[in-house]
């Protein structure tokens, strides 16, 4: 799968960086080194998918 | 997409300023060491933390006009609040200043946030597709 990574960069020069195509932890790797050269997250919001791709990752470890 | 991260811009990167600049049809000039304003705080606007009035005018790097040698500068210095980077100061009385860079140098963030996006794009291997949209915002999508 493709891996993207949105910015948004709004008319007062606030940023959103989102990661699409990366499940769960994978994604906030992608973007990591993009964000410290941005400046310093401030919030940072999990989605649904990443909580169902950990979810998914708990229930695999308990079957192991 | 599983995770949003809302970010605060520092400025950290001088190349980047200077591409941010020169979008603006402005220049960062590296080492010049006094910046254009009306000379004297009048203490209508905060001073960032770490610096004092005496502070005013003078910089690391400045942000001029190359056309208009009379329009007020941006100083760029070293940030005192122990955070890393650049502050920017400037004197917002200039309207052609304030034009340039925007209402609390909007404009320039932007450009210099892109810029960073973009720098950071090209040496990590990534494809962009950018979206300029009228109000002055902009959409990088990075993919690979």
């Amino acid at each position: 799968m493709q891996e993207r990574i949105e910015v948004n960069i709004d008319a007062a020069g606030g940023i959103t960086v989102q990661a699409q195509g990366v499940n769960g932890s994978g994604c906030t790797a992608l973007t990591q080194a993009l964000e410290r050269e941005l400046g310093s997250v401030t919030q940072d919001e999990k989605t649904a998918e990443y909580h169902r791709a950990a979810q998914s990752g708990q229930r695999q470890q308990q079957k192991g | 997409m599983s995770h949003v991260a809302t970010i605060d811009l520092d400025v950290k990167d001088l190349d980047a300023l200077a591409e941010a600049c020169r979008n603006l049809g402005l220049e960062l000039v590296r080492g010049q060491t006094s910046y254009k304003w009306w000379g004297q705080s009048v203490g209508d606007y905060p001073i960032p933390a770490g610096f004092t009035a005496d502070d005013l005018g003078k910089c690391e790097h400045a942000i001029r006009s190359p056309t208009d040698g009379s329009m007020y500068e941006v100083g760029v210095v070293r940030r005192r609040d122990g955070r890393p980077g650049y502050t920017l100061l400037w004197d917002f009385i200039d309207s052609r200043l304030v034009n340039a860079i925007g209402q609390r140098g909007a404009r320039l963030k932007v450009q210099y946030a892109r810029a960073v996006a973009i720098q950071h794009a090209r040496r990590s291997g990534w494809r962009v597709t950018e979206q300029q949209r009228a109000d002055g915002s902009v959409q990088l999508m990075l993919s690979r």
